[in-house]
């Protein structure tokens, strides 16, 4: 990538024993929307708190608009934090808290108030500048703390978590805000977050972490469409996952043997795939079709629907599959009027395209 | 429900009232009362009247106690009262300055044994207070541990006599005996402090020093004043510290009380005085309180 914003090479980070980061290598871009998924415990909090300065890396190189942080402590970085809890002062009012880094940035005391004035509104708390901060919603809590971040014109504003103590209706309004704010400030956010749904909606990148590692980064799409691995496939969205073994390997296609299945043919992965290697066939929900009984060809399949979930716009289908310990989830619309009811004999089947090919 | 709750808590409190009321609420009108009778020899006489108090404040000649004029008949008890506010004020910063300190360390430097550095805190408290008022004595005494120690280096001949018997040996001993007290106030307030404030501090441009000042100072208000008052009080009417390191010098007005009480024969002087004090006090803390602005410090942090 050229001239990043964010440049992170090698970077390691051990608390005792335990290794929170391994190697940690990538760049983010300018203006990007870049989130770090993961499960509790992955190292994203820790690899965001690196990038802020509030810890500093075992070993490796970090680089933050051209310029090496090695040494550079957290309040002379180009970066700002939205803490999880929002770390609002106690003792300060909402425009002290929002104008608290303002002391830093060589202004006078009208261009100060007006850079307040500004950020208040930005984050729509007009009239609640001298509430202090037992006095404040959740919701404005968290306004706060991205206005007090935001007022300091950071390069880079590190988020971690800033939605999940919100209810989801506030949540979901406020990752609106939060897309269309970024767009308008232009400025990176890193953003951290377990919620796959909530990256998925807001990213331009996703870093996907697990156990200290970057296990892939793509765009919301790629990551869904392409995961390069079951703990990515698994992690994102819902995968069903039929173990195999690679017959043949023919040009973009990959036929295998799918035991009780019968013969599966899918798209071939990035990396070569040799013959006789086991693998697992990779199927989201809603590429699958479900049809009355009369399985025949590769990819497709009997089964019996054991259970069905009516969610309004589509219905979940739980079909159980002979030599498959699992049952197969199907996403179904429901604007398809002919309803599958539970005990039905079915029969799926998907397109070669649909199918990925993963390392078991 | 409402009345339920109420019941229980009043009989949950009834305990403690109770003693409050026998300890406390009932001398102090006892002292009221007395303020207003009068006594020659052993004989009180009950008769009402605003005698000691109007001798507290009748204007005579005076006398001058340093550099300030008191033109009082009676200049006694409004001396010792000053001296006692100022000698109490400067164990108290003394307090404070050394508490403070050992308070923070203990919040923010000690992550292992805690409990162990607490206890290591309170060891003076296991000998009684007059045990170690005449450690002191020892320490600052003619044949002392400074004066023996400062002899055998030979950087003396003669023993310093001004160590003990003066207002310095009483705000030295009164210092030491309430640094513990109140290092737990100021404590709890630094453990209270969410860490993340300060690392928010740091990734707003705040250098540690500012951070402290900013954040750390501020949020310790409520433990600080707890500590300052919990010492100060108590220490302007202490007179057990100057009886046995003061000295002549070192009288403090808890001293004067004493003496009207129980050797000068004048136990309502000693009554009127006493309820004086307590309001001059009374009206400082107060003040003090006002002057800082607690009321919006408790409101946001408390």
């Amino acid at each position: 990538m050229d001239d990043p914003i964010i440049r992170i090479e090698g970077v390691e980070k051990s608390f005792g024993s335990f290794q929170a980061l391994k190697d940690i290598r990538f760049d983010i871009a300018r203006g990007e929307f870049f989130s770090l998924l993961g499960a509790s415990g992955c190292g994203k909090t820790t690899l965001l708190r690196i990038l802020a300065g509030i810890e500093q890396p075992t070993r490796g190189q970090l680089t933050i608009d051209g310029k090496p942080m090695a040494g550079v402590p957290a309040n002379r970085r180009p970066t700002n934090m939205v803490f999880q809890s929002y770390a609002i002062f106690p003792h300060l009012t909402v425009r002290e808290n929002i104008g608290y880094g303002l002391v830093y940035q060589n202004l006078t005391k009208a261009e100060a108030k007006a850079r307040t004035d500004e950020a208040i509104e930005l984050v729509k708390l007009t009239g609640l500048d001298d509430r202090s901060a037992h006095q404040l919603s959740g919701g404005q809590r968290q306004r706060v703390a991205l206005a007090r971040a935001l007022v300091c014109r950071p390069k880079v504003l590190l988020l971690d978590e800033p939605l999940s103590a919100l209810d989801k209706k506030l949540r979901e309004e406020m990752q609106q805000e939060l897309r269309s704010l970024q767009r308008t400030v232009g400025i990176t956010f890193v953003f951290v977050t377990h919620d796959q749904e909530e990256a998925l909606t807001l990213s331009d990148r996703i870093a996907v972490m697990s156990g200290g590692r970057v296990l892939q980064i793509d765009t919301p799409e790629g990551l869904y469409e392409r995961p390069n691995c079951r703990e990515v496939a698994e992690f994102v969205g819902t995968m069903n996952l039929f173990p195999a073994q690679v017959q043949q390997v023919d040009g973009g296609q990959v036929i295998a043997d799918g035991r009780a299945l019968g013969n599966l043919v899918g798209r071939s992965p990035d990396r070569p795939v040799a013959s006789g290697e086991a693998i697992l066939m990779a199927l989201r929900p809603e590429k699958i079709e479900i049809s009355a009984a009369g399985a025949a060809g590769p990819n497709s399949v009997a089964g019996r629907v054991a259970s069905v979930s009516y969610l309004g716009d589509r219905s979940h289908y739980l079909v159980a599959v002979d030599g498959l310990t699992a049952p197969v989830v199907v996403y179904r619309s429901n604007s398809e009027r002919t309803a599958v009811a539970a005990g039905a004999e079915v029969a799926l089947s998907w397109s070669d395209a649909d199918a990925l090919v993963l390392a078991r | 429900m409402t009345s339920g709750s109420a019941r229980t808590g009043l009989s949950l409190l009834s305990p403690a009232f109770l003693v409050m009321a026998a300890t406390l609420l009932a001398p102090v009108v006892a002292l009221i009362v007395m303020s207003f009778w009068t006594q020659s020899g052993f004989e009180i006489d009950r008769t009402f009247t605003l005698a000691n108090y109007s001798r507290l404040v009748e204007p005579g000649e005076g006398t001058v106690w340093y550099g300030i004029r008191f033109p009082l008949a009676y200049p006694v008890p409004a001396v010792l009262m000053v001296k006692s506010l100022a000698m109490s004020l400067v164990a108290t910063i003394c307090v404070i300055g050394v508490a403070w300190p050992m308070a923070y360390f203990l919040a923010f430097r000690v992550t292992r044994y805690k409990a162990m550095w607490m206890i290591l805190l309170t060891i003076p408290f296991w000998t009684s207070y007059l045990l170690r008022v005449f450690s002191w004595k020892i320490v600052l005494g003619f044949n002392g541990a400074i004066n023996s120690g400062l002899q055998w280096l030979g950087l003396i001949r003669e023993p310093l006599e001004f160590l003990l018997y003066n207002p310095l040996a009483v705000m030295i001993t009164l210092a030491h005996s309430w640094i513990a007290f109140s290092v737990l106030p100021i404590y709890v307030s630094l453990e209270k402090i969410d860490r993340t404030l300060l690392e928010a501090a740091s990734d707003l441009g705040d250098s540690r020093w500012k951070r402290f000042r900013r954040i750390t100072l501020p949020l310790s208000m409520p433990g600080t004043i707890a500590a300052t008052l919990l010492v100060f009080i108590p220490t302007v009417g202490d007179y057990v510290t100057p009886t046995l390191v003061g000295g002549p010098g070192g009288t403090m007005i808890g001293s004067l009380v004493q003496q009207l009480f129980l050797r000068q024969d004048n136990a309502p002087m000693g009554a009127a005085i006493s309820i004086v004090m307590m309001l001059i006090i009374a009206v400082l803390v107060g003040l003090f309180l006002w002057l800082i602005g607690y009321g919006r410090i408790r409101r946001r942090i408390g």
